[in-house]
């Protein structure tokens, strides 16, 4: 229990300290990026609990949870005002209570309850928009190949262009072996038909964000945050238990983590200083609610 | 009922031939021109067969100067015969590769045989019990079709014959594990195929390290018998190695001007970022923190996994024209879902077989991340391999699933599909792309030269813009000039521009500003002359226009004006 607490404490340091000032805005949006940042770390608390009730490795819960407090993306999106951050919380919630609704008529209203209040939370989600202009089939497949491309998840996320870390992808560059290792592993031993249901929701996601009309600022894609965190999960968590079987694979392991941490280290440096000038260059903060 | 029994033999001649079909006729059509390194590799191909030398007057050369980019030979060579018998036309440029891509499909079924057997899967010569041999037949149809490989084999653009002879090497290979006589022949094979091009500099080495490791134990056990294929190896490449030692750009030429660290963009984001750190930053923290070795890694990276990218592989293409295929991406959109399907079929059933999988597609891609133009169809062409043997595993893992009568809808389903696809792409290659993009392959310069041949007796000079891309090739190309006199005529300029090409000033009575502007030239241009632009040049409107050069789509080309 001690280390759940941990991980949630770390994950409070990271994003409420400097609230108002990293990244730079306007000081009436300090409430909602108060509320915005404890939603982030609930968030990493459900999916530590989520994961948890699922699989019963509360190793593999504890990683999960580590891994989603330290997400760039999930970082930059609990230190600004976000509607798509809550609405994660919203969905955590509701897939973790769920689970321990008695009757069906109770799984109903709490469905109804969670689309009402989601709708309340995250308004900016474009199907509450109105605009249903749909791209072409074509533009459609692109954007479908563009979520889930190497490029997107590790490089580069342009889902937030002004005022998001596009010069980061949503996950680190170092996290590509144990994501890897996790999408292997998913296919080998989880089954990939038989958990399929698992996985409808982030395909509802996924396409969801493709026909999105304003593609590719959709940061509904920042939903699917927990199955990335799943998967990297179960990659470091195999290479954890294969590093205690000889000393050659824990020396492997250990300079993987040392890069990891460098990786981190370059990562605060950047978000503290050059994204703070790139928004202070670029924003225009009459403009957006930041 | 008689159940039906299929032979494979029969199968594999057909489909070969149906390759042949979709690669040999209408070279000269589809693609509708030649572009100017087939036009060089061509004319190179003629000055050697008719003098021993190149253009530049060298003997036998390992590697081909042309534009300074130090073509590979492999290609230029295996063009002799064909120029010989067609001239200097595009058959004679292009049927060579077409021979050879038509023959990988045949080559690849056996490879994968091979494959299986090396991998301990049984294997038999009864198609209907045995899935291995399936998987070999659908990955020779795939490859027979696929538009990757159909537009490659079509364009003397270097990969298509080097695919041809790495598949052989490693055939060979494979074969050699059983009788290790084959080795002598993969050894030269994989020899033959580092002349091919330049990526395979990178990924034969690396294919060898990988075979070694995963059959480490069949090499262990028959070490003496490398020793023949290794001399052998050596051998076929000590003109390579001479070449360098006399001229160092024979081994990397043009690999040095597009490598990512010839590409000065990480070096000014590095300046960049350290300057905004500000002056009382610690230098020793600003480069901890911006520094090549990770930002260079980063690259690559990022840059390999462009060619994984679905929009690259399903949608878009390749970014540059010629190897673009407008409206569609390198493969077809159904076979994304095979190869996820091959995929997970692999993962499943098999670690060993996954793993080497995995490092063939890794060792495919490596010389194009290692590029900054990409993602790039040419240099990642070898990842066909794995990709076709995945969309067969895929189709196969299907069909194995299902009982005989949903097996044959299903079947009957993917055939409809893609045939579809199929058609999509003939429509696109042989109508959209010929008569909308014809201005990706040159088109225009056939009948460009034809026009100044007839007219260039009436001039004391002609102009031809140096934005036109290379035209003195073009010139000796379908002028056919005399090799011999070629060295007396020309007059080269050395100097590389930023993409490392040098260019060539003049050709007799033709001369080819570098950089030519009309405010800036006009007053150089003599008197009762020719000039020819692009259509997008800008020139004086009294000067006399007497002639364009139209594409299919009666867009210009050329605009040809009489300067008087």
């Amino acid at each position: 229990m001690i280390y759940y607490f941990l991980i949630l404490l770390i994950a409070s340091c990271i994003r409420f300290p400097g609230l108002n000032l990293i990244p730079p805005g306007q000081s009436a949006n300090l409430v909602l990026r108060i509320f915005s940042a404890f939603s982030g770390v609930i968030s990493v608390g459900l999916v530590m609990l989520i994961i948890k009730d699922r699989t019963k490795n509360i190793s593999l819960s504890l990683i999960s949870g580590l891994i989603l407090c330290f997400m760039p993306w999930h970082i930059e999106q609990s230190r600004v005002v976000s509607g798509v951050n809550s609405g994660l919380t919203l969905i955590l919630f509701y897939s973790w209570v769920y689970w321990y609704l008695p009757c069906r008529i109770c799984k109903i209203f709490l469905f109804a309850a969670f689309t009402i209040i989601f709708w309340r939370i995250y308004p900016s989600f474009w199907i509450f928009s109105g605009n249903w202009t749909l791209p072409t089939f074509t533009e459609i497949m692109g954007n479908l190949f563009k979520l889930i491309s190497g490029e997107f998840l590790f490089f580069k996320n342009d889902t937030f262009w002004r005022g998001g870390l596009r010069t980061y992808g949503v996950m680190l560059p170092g996290f590509i072996p144990a994501f890897m290792l996790g999408i292997y592993l998913i296919f080998k031993k989880q089954g990939f038909i038989k958990y399929a249901k698992w996985y409808l929701l982030f395909i509802i996601i996924w396409v969801l964000s493709a026909v999105s009309p304003n593609f590719p600022e959709s940061r509904e894609y920042f939903l699917i945050l927990p199955y990335l965190t799943f998967i990297c999960a179960l990659g470091f968590y195999h290479l954890i238990e294969n590093s205690k079987k000889r000393l050659i694979f824990r020396i492997l392991f250990i300079s993987y983590f040392m890069f990891i941490i460098y990786e981190y280290i370059l990562f605060t440096h950047f978000y503290t200083v050059h994204y703070q000038q790139r928004i202070k260059e670029e924003f225009q903060y009459a403009k957006i609610n930041f | 009922m008689q159940k039906l029994i299929f032979k494979p033999r029969i199968i594999i001649i057909l489909i070969t031939f149906l390759a042949g079909i979709l690669r040999m006729p209408y070279l000269d059509k589809y693609p509708p021109a030649l572009y100017s390194d087939e036009v060089s590799q061509g004319y190179n191909a003629y000055s050697i067969l008719k003098t021993g030398k190149d253009e530049y007057g060298k003997f036998l050369p390992v590697s081909f100067r042309s534009f300074g980019d130090w073509k590979p030979p492999l290609q230029t060579y295996l063009m002799i015969p064909t120029v010989l018998i067609y001239g200097l036309n595009a058959y004679g440029v292009r049927l060579s590769g077409a021979i050879l891509g038509t023959l990988t499909v045949l080559l690849i079924y056996f490879l994968i045989q091979e494959f299986f057997k090396a991998f301990d899967r049984n294997i038999n010569r009864q198609a209907k019990n045995n899935p291995q041999i399936i998987i070999a037949l659908i990955t020779s149809l795939m490859l027979a079709v696929s538009p990757w490989h159909i537009a490659q084999s079509r364009s003397a653009m270097l990969v298509g014959v080097t695919l041809f002879f790495y598949i052989l090497a490693l055939w060979l290979f494979f074969k050699g594990l059983t009788s290790s006589k084959y080795w002598i022949l993969s050894a030269a094979g994989f020899a033959v195929t580092i002349y091919g091009y330049y990526g395979m500099r990178v990924t034969v080495p690396l294919t060898i390290i990988m075979l070694s490791v995963f059959f480490y134990k069949n090499i262990l056990t028959g070490a003496k018998k490398l020793i023949i294929p290794a001399i052998i190896g050596g051998l076929f490449l000590i003109p390579l190695f001479w070449g360098f030692i006399k001229e160092p750009d024979i081994v990397f030429g043009r690999a040095k001007t597009v490598s990512i660290f010839y590409d000065r963009g990480i070096t000014l984001t590095i300046w960049d970022l350290q300057k905004k750190d500000g002056v009382k930053f610690p230098p020793i923290l600003a480069r901890f923190f911006h520094n090549k070795p990770y930002l260079y890694s980063v690259d690559i990276l990022r840059r390999f996994g462009q060619h994984l990218d679905g929009r690259f592989l399903f949608i878009k293409g390749d970014a540059y024209p010629p190897f673009q295929i407008p409206g569609m991406g390198m493969l077809y959109l159904v076979d994304g879902l095979f190869i996820l399907l091959g995929l997970i079929r692999l993962i499943k059933s098999d670690s060993k077989l996954t793993a080497f999988i995995l490092i063939l597609i890794t060792i495919s891609l490596f010389p194009a991340a290692l590029t900054f133009l990409t993602p790039s169809s040419n240099r990642s062409f070898h990842l066909l391999i794995p990709l076709m043997f995945l969309v067969s595993g895929g189709i196969v893992y299907v069909l194995q699933k299902l009982k005989l009568q949903r097996k044959i809808i299903i079947m009957v389903l993917i055939f409809v599909i893609y045939t579809g696809n199929f058609l999509y792409f003939g429509y696109q290659y042989t109508t959209i792309l010929p008569r909308d993009h014809a201005d990706w392959w040159y088109y225009g310069y056939a009948q460009l030269i034809s026009y100044l041949s007839d007219h260039e007796n009436q001039y004391s000079q002609i102009y031809i813009s140096g934005k036109t891309s290379v035209p003195y090739i073009y010139l000796l190309f379908y002028k056919q000039t005399d090799p011999a006199s070629v060295k007396s005529q020309i007059r080269r300029d050395y100097t590389a521009d930023d993409f490392g090409f040098e260019h060539v000033a003049a050709l007799g009575k033709y001369e080819f500003p570098r950089y030519f502007n009309w405010k800036a030239d006009s007053r150089s241009l003599l008197p009762n002359s020719l000039l020819v632009t692009r259509s997008d040049e800008i020139v004086e409107n009294n000067i006399n226009l007497i002639n364009e050069i139209k594409y299919p789509n009666g867009e210009t080309a050329f605009k040809v004006y009489q300067i008087n």
